[in-house]
């Protein structure tokens, strides 16, 4: 039987947490919504998330110290990302953004105001304080050994254990993402918000027009 | 550079940036206050206001704007 292990991430494990962020963002999808915001090929969106993530910025979707990392033989097959929201100060939609303004071409910015409609249409606000399970992804071969709940669980565990005033966990998935919906339903999350853009383009700019809130409470 | 000066050069980039030529700037005029402020247009804002400066913001400089007053700050750090 296969004996994956489960670790933090570190700095060599940039190209992997890419590969988890497009995977996660793509939802099951073609649409990678980097390139269709911004107007950048997926090799461009590569290498801007990978210098994000070189900044070294703690607490968002585009911090290595956010992700656990599942390996077998040293080879990284999984990994999700976590963190407390807010837990600096500054909420992780703002350093995310602060991230894309100071490492995306100012072009890319000009591209992007005209989804400006869909973006806002679909913002749901994270919840202070709360654990954010932010990115998740399983290599195809290695799909179907509870990899998922296994690094969710452990991102749990290692949040809630040094923040114990931690009354909430929350993730956001597109409603088209049916198995990650199922899974998190089987790991006690309920629906407890929705964002839906009426917006004719919101689809050519993400993998949905309806994004869910689940929440679960410890 | 004096705060004055500053605030006289954003003023324009600001109503530019969010279409709304009646917005008077503030110390403590953040995002909440202005409609169209968002993301994307935050991202604009800042390109703007380097090109103008002639500066280029570093990321902690980014992270520590919360408001207008912030934003004077940092600029004026830089002269």
């Amino acid at each position: 039987m296969d004996h994956f292990q489960i670790r933090p991430a570190n700095e060599k494990d940039i190209p992997f947490i890419v590969e988890i962020i497009i995977s996660a963002e793509k939802s099951g999808t073609n649409t990678l919504s980097y390139c269709t915001l911004f107007g950048l090929s997926e090799e461009q969106a590569k290498e801007y998330l990978a210098q994000m993530l070189a900044e070294e910025v703690d607490d968002c979707e585009l911090s290595v110290s956010s992700y656990l990392i599942a390996t077998l033989h040293n080879e990284p097959v999984a990994g999700v990302g976590a963190w407390i929201e807010g837990f600096n100060g500054l909420s992780s939609n703002l350093l995310k953004r602060n991230l894309l303004t100071y490492t995306v071409p100012k072009h890319c910015f000009e591209y992007a105001i005209k989804a400006s409609a869909a973006v806002s249409d679909l913002y749901l606000p994270e919840t202070n304080a709360s654990i954010q399970i932010g990115m998740v992804y399983v290599k195809e071969n290695f799909r179907g050994n509870g990899l998922a709940p296994q690094l969710i669980e452990a991102q749990i565990i290692k949040l809630s254990e040094t923040n114990s005033h931690i009354e909430t966990i929350e993730v956001q998935v597109f409603a088209n993402n049916e198995s990650a919906i199922h899974c998190y339903h089987k790991l006690g999350f309920v629906k407890s918000n929705e964002s839906i853009s009426n917006k004719s383009d919101a689809k050519h700019f993400f993998p949905d027009n309806r994004k869910i809130l689940m929440s679960k409470h410890i | 550079m004096e705060k004055q000066e500053v605030l006289e050069k954003l003023t324009p980039i600001f109503r530019a940036v969010f279409n709304e030529e009646t917005i008077v700037l503030t110390d403590a005029l953040s995002a909440n206050e202005v409609e169209r402020w968002d993301s994307l247009s935050h991202m604009l804002l800042i390109t703007e206001i380097e090109n103008a400066f002639d500066i280029k913001f570093k990321l902690k400089d980014l992270n520590k704007m919360q408001n207008v007053g912030d934003m004077i700050a940092i600029i004026l750090s830089k002269f």
